[in-house]
């Protein structure tokens, strides 16, 4: 069992970790929560059931499901410290990877986590429709019609900072 | 390399964004690895557990037909069951239903010092020679020829003899009867009554025979008694005293000669009521045949099956709203947890 878990955790690591570090917007917090996902996913890899979907999306759920309780925990710090406002992100941090054009990077932040997430689903780990549909809990259509808008306002802000 | 539901002028965007793959950091794969090698290998059995889990949705699906079956072979056993032997349904009640009333049930025959009978045959009791008796008889009979059997009962009487007290002849257009009451002497009688017998079937035959030889002989005593006394007066001088008792007597005595002509004569004859019908007997209804083995078991199954459909139809009445609610509730509580992670999502 560890070999297969090994193998699979080896060939989708970097699509768990590149998918957590564009829905948290956080390096740091996306190298634990991808420790935390591979620990539930090692406890749970017995349920795992390849017939009802492939293991990246299997693994993305998991991440998902992890990151949520993460922003919660957030979100309930942030009230007792009183805390509202968001945090905002270094300028010059690299988060959404190397090479990336600085108003690329710098839109990629100003999107919301939810807006990232079917970006990173369907543009980075090349999840097809239903499977990242499935996994958003939403309608095909629906994630399409997400991912648009998320690209149509990605590419606003583009423009807005090329021509700033 | 653009997606299919995207607009062509992301193209440039997508370029970028996957040109740019975020890779693990090192320290992550470490942990990761490390992980990996601290799981222990699992045991045979657990592995062969996990492997035999079957989802429910296709258990459902097997699930289902095998109930249906299992209730349709439960039927099928049941109605082999309780759809009983063959052979064993034909006897008792059935038999007895196929046989035809030959005759109706004969009244109970009153309680009677003298002799009587009643049968379904043609069968009678003799005249005792020498004896006075009160002899009548009440035959029954089904003829084809109504008018026919009445006059050859009539002339039968006749010519034996007798004669007719009474007839009484009704003739229909489908049925009709005739009652005739006949005289026919005593010592004719069983002639009489084998002739009628065969005019056509017997229904009912009750023949009655009564011994009144002791009233006669008592009157004649009496007689006797009174013949003697009036001899006695007679022997003794004419007075008007004695002229008067013999008068007396002898007025007594006729009476008692005439009853005793009357009763002989009344004694002499039997008296034959005759009751004749050509109304003919209902045709007993055909019994439908008796369902086979088959058959039955079919019906039964078919029963069972309807008792189990009952039911089932009841747990769904009820338990269907029930479903139904949970349903609703689970559902609805998937979307507002949805919609809370769509929220959360939108705020970080």
């Amino acid at each position: 069992m560890s070999d297969e878990f090994a193998a699979v955790a080896e060939q989708h690591l970097d699509d768990v970790y590149s998918y957590l570090v564009y829905l948290t917007g956080d390096r740091d917090t996306a190298e634990d929560l991808a420790a935390e996902t591979f620990e539930k996913a090692l406890r749970s890899w017995k349920r795992f059931d390849p017939r009802r979907g492939s293991a990246k999306t299997w693994l993305c759920q998991i991440a998902r499901s992890r990151a949520l309780d993460h922003f919660r925990s957030e979100q309930r710090r942030r009230r007792r410290e009183d805390l509202y406002a968001v945090r905002e992100p270094v300028d010059h941090e690299e988060v959404f990877g190397r090479g990336l054009s600085p108003w690329l990077e710098r839109a990629l932040k100003t999107l919301s986590a939810g807006e990232r997430e079917v970006i990173a689903l369907r543009v980075l780990l090349g999840l097809d429709a239903e499977s990242a549909s499935r996994l958003l809990g939403i309608s095909p259509t629906a994630c399409s019609t997400r991912l648009n808008r998320a690209l149509t306002k990605l590419e606003e802000r583009v423009r807005t900072y090329v021509a700033a | 390399m653009s997606l299919p539901d995207l607009d062509e002028r992301f193209d440039e965007l997508v370029l970028e964004l996957r040109a740019t793959q975020v890779s693990a950091p090192a320290g992550l794969r470490d942990r990761v690895e490390a992980l990996v090698k601290a799981e222990p290998e699992e045991r045979p059995a657990r592995r062969q557990r996990r492997r035999l889990r079957l989802p429910l949705r296709r258990l459902a699906l097997v699930a289902v037909p095998v109930a249906v079956v299992l209730a349709a072979a439960g039927a099928l056993v049941g109605g082999l069951a309780t759809s009983g032997g063959g052979s064993r349904q034909t006897s008792g009640s059935l038999q007895r239903a196929l046989v035809p009333k030959a005759l109706p049930a004969r009244p109970a025959p009153a309680p009677n010092a003298s002799l009587h009978a009643a049968t379904g045959a043609g069968a009678t009791i003799a005249p005792s020679p020498g004896r006075a008796q009160l002899y009548t008889a009440d035959i029954y009979l089904r003829v084809k020829d109504l008018s026919a059997a009445t006059k050859s009962a009539l002339a039968t009487a006749r010519s034996l003899g007798g004669y007719v007290r009474s007839v009484n002849y009704d003739d229909g257009k489908d049925s009709g009867s005739a009652e005739l009451v006949l005289r026919v002497p005593l010592r004719a009688v069983q002639t009489a009554i084998v002739r009628f017998s065969a005019l056509g079937t017997i229904l009912q035959q009750h023949v009655d025979a009564q011994d009144v030889q002791p009233r006669i002989d008592a009157r004649f005593r009496q007689m006797q008694a009174l013949r003697l006394q009036i001899s006695k007066l007679q022997k003794l001088p004419v007075t008007d005293s004695t002229t008067a008792k013999i008068s007396k007597l002898q007025r007594e005595l006729r009476v008692l000669q005439a009853d005793q002509a009357r009763e002989t004569r009344e004694y002499s004859f039997a008296t034959i009521a005759l009751s004749l019908t050509s109304k003919q007997p209902a045709k007993p209804k055909p019994q439908p045949v008796p369902p086979s083995r088959i058959d039955r078991t079919l019906d039964r199954a078919g029963a069972i099956l309807l008792d189990e459909a009952v039911v089932v139809l009841y747990v769904l009445i009820v338990g269907g709203p029930i479903a139904l609610l949970a349903a609703f509730f689970l559902a609805g509580g998937r979307a507002v947890r949805r919609r809370g992670e769509a929220r959360l999502l939108e705020r970080s």
